[in-house]
């Protein structure tokens, strides 16, 4: 290989030998795609026109007022499909074309992922199959009703928990099958490198423009950036452009499903020790004898035991601080900015709304937040419905 | 140190004949049917065990092992069982070699050192780390060489030439050979360039090859002995035979086949063609 495989000592190649020929291709043709300037503008292009980018900032003046701090959101909500996810299928479908693939897969938790993929191939002209856990197909079966609507093959995956994880596994398998016409489309900033550095430099988009625009709106920095961790792609895109300054506190939030204390939970960082799971070592959610432990949340795309290496990394060094909110607070986040400002938050963008009214109530009070809004919420209308119909009997 | 696979290999040699090792996942389907298995699999001739050690998440295995390493773990049968039942094995055949598969996650939440001293308490001779390449696994290859655990390394049809070296530094005990780039399972699409690799592998190395993944019958294995591999391992259809629903004399009878049509005397101007 050869960039740096690790950060710290979380991430690396851990995989079955038949995947390392393909990883060091993987590698090799991604630092030629990302030196070529056509290759680069034509990422620009697709970007800008097709996907609708740059997302803007939005000042949530009502929520603002509501929480008690200055509440800025970062609006990949808006980015065509409903969020960010389209901004690394888009970068790794083009660079599957560029390395002479012919067909795309991916895992999906929520969905998005598998949407923007879908998207992709459909405009690219390129087969996609996607992998999604059973559970979560039924969980967001209006995603799985897009991607099919897309042209995508959509696979429910019927063994371990049914959810990311065991996507992620079954993607693996087909892909390990399959090298030499097809390329993994991974969807988060995990996995064995290169995936995570891959992922991280389609992502950063968001945290260059977020930086961009939050200096033209205030001529200030946030003083604090706020991102939902699930695998943490979208966090390791908006915090990539503020790692350099310490003044910038930035915080991870993990899903605390039914609470920390119960076993049903997602909070790898919180909870998680080193291990190694899909390549790599991170933290991860495991038994004594280091077998994968069933994780819950609310929010499909942040059910996963393990998290992307750079945030056990930037956890260990305390560059970055990692939270966790629970399913219930992620809701009534997702309600308050549903009606004090007319955008529905996907329930994982949610979580981290929650944890920026706990800031403004607490060290960041008056203080300049900026939230990244991952996605929209229309995809998580029916589960919220019945979870607050459960709750509140009505 | 006494090396029981070396040991093997060698009177296999001087006899030439070839070995046949079974893999079951240890604990399957549940643990006294998993003592009774293995019991057959020595009884009906195996030259060698490969004993799976159950993983919750089995990413280069096919549908049969990976679902009978979830149903190990669901039943909570721990690497401490799993280990007692290898002792087991081992108090009653001082001789068949035995290694042990996994993934890396077991070895590293352990402990690399802890984890082999476990091994080789048990009586285990090798280990194969299905996740664990060269470059992440010089500390460990050395660990399992420290407690004279010989680390047996994966080698695909997609590995080059220049990757070669690499593996074989730490490689001990027997090459495992994958017929297909691709996962374990029923499927025989074998690589085409086998071949090939099995003539280069015998010029870089004085180890035996043994080729595994997709070996279901005496026919396949008896082709993959043409190529020049020195025995096979068999793991899926083993799985299959072991399914609680599946008359334990099927086994027996697998096993019986496998390792007379295998563990025959070919004269070495035959194999080497």
């Amino acid at each position: 290989m050869k960039l740096a495989t690790k950060f710290g000592h979380y991430g690396g190649t851990y995989v079955p030998e038949t995947l390392m020929p393909a990883l060091e291709e993987l590698e090799d043709r991604f630092l030629s795609f990302s030196k070529d300037s056509t290759c680069m503008e034509e990422l620009s292009r697709c970007l800008k026109h097709f996907a609708g980018r740059p997302t803007p900032i939005y000042f949530a003046n009502n929520l603002s007022q509501q929480y008690g701090a200055e509440i800025y959101l970062k609006r990949e909500d808006l980015l065509h499909g409903g969020a960010h996810k389209t901004n690394n299928a888009l970068g790794q479908a083009l660079l599957a074309k560029f390395m002479g693939k012919q067909r795309l897969i991916a895992e999906t938790g929520a969905g998005q992922h598998g949407v923007a993929c879908a998207m992709a191939g459909a405009m690219l002209g390129m087969p996609v199959e996607v992998y999604m856990g059973q559970l979560d197909c039924r969980r967001q079966i209006q995603n799985v009703e897009r991607m099919r609507l897309l042209g995508a093959t959509v696979h429910s995956v019927d063994i371990g928990g049914r959810t990311l994880k065991d996507a992620i596994n079954a993607a693996l398998r087909d892909w390990v099958s399959n090298l030499d016409y097809t390329h993994y489309v991974l969807g988060t900033a995990a996995g064995p490198h290169p995936f995570p550095t891959i992922v991280k430099f389609f992502q950063s988009i968001i945290g260059k423009e977020a930086k961009e625009q939050f200096q033209q709106m205030t001529g200030e920095r946030p003083d604090a950036i706020v991102a939902c961790v699930g695998g943490g792609s979208n966090a390791i895109g908006i915090f990539s452009a503020f790692i350099e300054m310490p003044d910038v506190t930035l915080i991870g939030v993990e899903p605390a499903g039914e609470g920390l204390g119960s076993n049903k939970h997602g909070a790898v960082i919180l909870g998680g020790s080193d291990g190694c799971l899909h390549g790599m070592i991170s933290k991860l959610l495991q038994t004594r004898d280091g077998q994968v432990q069933d994780t819950h949340s609310i929010a499909a795309g942040l059910d996963y035991p393990s998290v992307g290496p750079e945030h056990a990394h930037l956890s260990t060094t305390g560059r970055a601080i990692y939270t966790a909110v629970t399913d219930d607070e992620a809701i009534e986040a997702y309600r308050d900015l549903s009606r004090l400002e007319g955008i529905i938050p996907a329930l994982e963008s949610s979580h981290a709304i929650a944890q920026a009214k706990k800031l403004a109530s607490g060290e960041f009070q008056s203080k300049r937040i900026l939230v990244n809004v991952s996605g929209r919420g229309d995809k998580d209308m029916e589960r919220v419905i019945e979870y607050i119909t459960q709750r509140e009997g009505f | 140190m006494r090396n029981r696979i070396d040991e093997t290999f060698n009177r296999l040699g001087r006899e030439q004949r070839k070995a046949f090792i079974p893999f079951t996942v240890l604990g399957y389907p549940y643990p006294e049917r998993s003592l009774e298995a293995i019991e057959t699999m020595i009884q009906q001739g195996a030259t060698a065990l490969e004993l799976g050690l159950a993983f919750s998440d089995p990413m280069a295995d096919g549908p049969l092992i990976e679902n009978a390493d979830k149903k190990v773990v669901e039943n909570g049968f721990s690497t401490k069982k799993a280990l007692q039942l290898v002792a087991t094995v081992r108090q009653k055949h001082a001789n068949i070699p035995i290694s042990i598969m996994t993934y890396f996650n077991l070895i590293y939440k352990r402990g690399a050192q802890a984890f082999m001293r476990d091994l080789k308490e048990a009586g285990v001779d090798g280990i194969t780390i299905v996740d664990l390449p060269p470059e992440e696994g010089a500390e460990t290859f050395r660990t399992a060489h420290d407690f004279g655990i010989a680390p047996i390394m994966l080698i695909s049809p997609l590995t080059s030439k220049e990757r070669l070296p690499k593996l074989l530094q730490y490689a001990d005990g027997y090459l495992y050979l994958v017929s297909r780039a691709g996962i374990t399972g029923l499927l025989d699409n074998f690589d085409r360039s086998l071949d090939e690799l099995v003539r280069l592998l015998k010029t870089q190395s004085d180890l035996p090859i043994m080729i595994g993944f997709g070996i279901s019958k005496p026919e396949q294995a008896n082709r993959m002995l043409d190529l020049g591999a020195d025995g096979v391992i068999v793991g899926s259809k083993i799985i299959d035979l072991q399914s609680p629903s599946s008359n334990p004399k099927l086994l027996s009878n697998f096993v019986n086949e496998m390792s007379n049509s295998i563990c025959r005397f070919i004269p070495e101007k035959q194999t080497s063609r």
